[in-house]
């Protein structure tokens, strides 16, 4: 028994160790599976990670690129209100003024405008500049900017660094800073020309002013010599009943038709500077045609308008030109009353070219003489009775103002053509507005 | 000078107001006026006769105050011209004196001033008129000398005396008397003193005659 013991238990052994063998792989491959399972799941954890990582990162950018997008939206519509502001208005120097009216970032232009070089502006206040009795308005002027959406304009005396004036218009809108969000407004600001209407430069003018000092005698003389006539027909009785009606009658009229003068010159008088604005074509037709409606009433004139259809607008002073326009029509129909109503027919035609605006007016009307033309511009030359022969010499001193022409040809087959013929870009618009924007 | 030969005045003004008030004012002093509201509706229908005064506006239509006074300086005729100025304008006033006008008047004109140049200007015009008149009448006198007479006269007028003229001409004294008494005689002169004073008056129109 030993002896098959002695086998068995070798042989049990043998098996034994086999299956310790086999238990040993067993825990190896599961020791190996767990590894690699607790592999996968680092490495699946890594990548939540990442994804995670991404992912906030993905929210972040996308979060930093909605912000962005959304400045960017306003940044433009910043730009554009300054792109119109420049449009609209046309500038010398461009600034940006705080809620306190302090000075930013002026333009080089300050130089050229004010004297000052830009640092110098920097931060100043802007009211310290003004003429003192223009300061509070120019408070009233900053406050309403922030009420208001729109471009606002202010015409300012601003005294330069050589203490001599300038003219100017500022055009301002309210736009936040970009960055910091604060309050504040882009101020374009532009040399306004001054006493255009009135300068004793041009030739006009002097005809004008030289022609008031002489003419302005005419009545005072016709009045003096028919008073002085009247006295002394008592003393000689060499007047006529009727020569003393007569004489009478034309003082009276004549010392009327001084004081008429006197009253339509103070009008203008008060018209001492152009008020620019944007003038827009069919806007001035329209308000002459509409001013001149009272005149027509005692008779038909047809008026026909050729305008091109997006005539656009020009740098003027809107009310003289509407003056002039007028001025004009009026004497058109004037000029017709004699013809047959059917006959009766004003053209007003627009033209734009060349960086000009062409207006014609042109009636059916017997035309002007030759003899006339030479002097028709003239002031005081008239061939209405009761009229004072100024229309037509303000007129061209109006247009004149605008750096234009007003010119009479006679039209091809019967009556007469006056041309209003105006620059569209003013003269301190030599640079493109939109180049000077993009070099700020 | 009677009312019925009383010169008229002629006025250019384009205001029609202005001509009206100087008509009544010329009638208030017993003067015609006749006016014209252009320079070419003067010169196309202008009649010298019986003007003693041309009044000018400086500023005309066409042609101005000045430009006509130069015409009418063209035309020889030698009517007074007096030229309205509107205000105090000096070379324009200067301008006109310089070209001949024989006064500038200021606007508003004063009544008195105005009638009294105007009766200055019909004076001076009267008396040009009676001196052309008289040098007329020399010229003619001095047509009736013979060429010697002619040359004694100017010699006579020179104030050379009798030997010495003679002996210029080569004539002898005696003969020289008989030509003297002519030239006195048809030259109506009195004395020596006339026949100078009317060849002076003269010597614009006809020159000396040669020795």
């Amino acid at each position: 028994m030993a002896d098959k013991t002695r086998a068995d238990l070798m042989q049990e052994l043998a098996g034994l160790q086999d299956r310790l063998q086999q238990e040993r792989s067993a825990i190896e491959v599961q020791r190996k599976a767990q590894a690699v399972v607790e592999d996968r799941v680092a490495e699946l954890e890594e990548s939540l990670a990442e994804t995670r990582r991404e992912n906030d990162l993905l929210r972040r950018s996308s979060r930093s690129m909605l912000r962005h997008g959304h400045r960017s939206e306003q940044e433009a519509s910043r730009r554009e209100d300054i792109c119109n502001l420049y449009r609209d208005c046309g500038s010398d120097l461009q600034l940006r003024l705080t809620r306190e009216g302090k000075i930013k970032a002026p333009s080089p232009a300050a130089l050229d405008l004010l004297g000052y070089r830009p640092e110098e502006l920097e931060g100043r206040r802007l009211e310290d500049y003004l003429e003192s009795e223009q300061q509070v308005a120019f408070r009233h002027f900053l406050r309403a900017l922030e009420d208001t959406p729109g471009i606002r304009q202010m015409d300012v005396r601003w005294r330069r660094k050589d203490k001599r004036w300038t003219e100017a218009t500022l055009f301002a809108k309210a736009s936040p800073h970009p960055q910091t969000k604060e309050n504040e407004a882009v101020v374009l600001v532009r040399r306004r020309d001054v006493q255009v209407l009135w300068d004793p430069g041009t030739a006009a003018n002097r005809e004008l002013a030289s022609f008031l000092a002489h003419e302005l005698n005419q009545p005072l003389t016709a009045i003096a010599a028919l008073a002085d006539a009247l006295l002394r027909g008592r003393a000689t009785g060499l007047l006529e009943e009727k020569d003393q009606a007569e004489g009478l009658a034309d003082i009276a009229r004549q010392a009327h038709r001084g004081a008429e003068m006197i009253r339509r010159l103070r009008g203008l008088a008060a018209h001492e500077t152009l008020h620019l604005a944007r003038v827009v074509p069919a806007d001035l037709v329209r308000g002459g045609v509409d001013q001149l409606r009272p005149y027509l009433q005692d008779g038909e004139v047809r008026v026909d308008i050729d305008l091109p259809p997006h005539a656009p607008s020009f740098p003027g002073d809107p009310l003289l030109l509407e003056q002039v326009l007028t001025n004009l029509l009026r004497n058109a129909a004037e000029a017709m009353a004699c013809l047959p109503v059917r006959d009766r027919r004003i053209e007003i035609t627009g033209r734009v070219e060349n960086d000009r605006f062409r207006l014609s007016v042109r009636d059916r009307g017997p035309g002007i003489s030759p003899e006339r033309e030479a002097t028709l511009f003239r002031p005081y030359r008239t061939t209405k009775p009761g009229g004072l022969g100024l229309g037509l010499a303000l007129c061209r001193i109006i247009v004149e103002a605008h750096r234009g022409k007003l010119t009479y040809r006679p039209a091809e087959d019967r009556g007469a053509v006056f041309t209003l013929d105006l620059p569209t870009v003013t003269q301190h618009e030599h640079h493109h507005p939109s180049e000077r924007l993009s070099g700020r | 000078m009677n009312i019925t030969t009383r010169p008229s005045v002629c006025l250019v003004d384009d205001e029609q107001s202005i001509r009206n008030a100087f008509r009544l004012l010329l009638k208030s002093a017993g003067i015609p006026l006749v006016s014209f509201p252009s320079a070419q509706d003067f010169l196309s229908e202008f009649d010298a006769e019986g003007v003693g005064c041309i009044i000018l506006d400086v500023r005309l239509p066409g042609m101005t105050g000045l430009e006509l006074q130069e015409v009418l300086h063209q035309r020889k005729i030698q009517i007074p011209i007096i030229i309205l100025t509107g205000h105090a304008d000096v070379p324009l006033a200067v301008q006109a004196v310089k070209a001949g006008a024989f006064d500038v008047i200021q606007k508003p004109i004063k009544d008195e001033l105005l009638l009294d140049r105007i009766h200055k200007a019909f004076a001076v015009y009267a008396e040009s008129k009676r001196l052309e008149a008289q040098n007329q009448d020399i010229l003619e006198r001095i047509d009736t000398l013979t060429p010697r007479e002619k040359q004694v006269m100017e010699l006579m007028v020179s104030g050379k005396k009798n030997k010495d003229i003679a002996q210029a001409l080569g004539i002898s004294p005696k003969t020289l008397d008989i030509h003297r008494s002519k030239v006195m005689g048809k030259m109506k002169a009195r004395t020596v003193a006339d026949l100078v004073r009317w060849r002076l008056q003269v010597r614009d129109v006809v020159p000396a005659f040669t020795a």
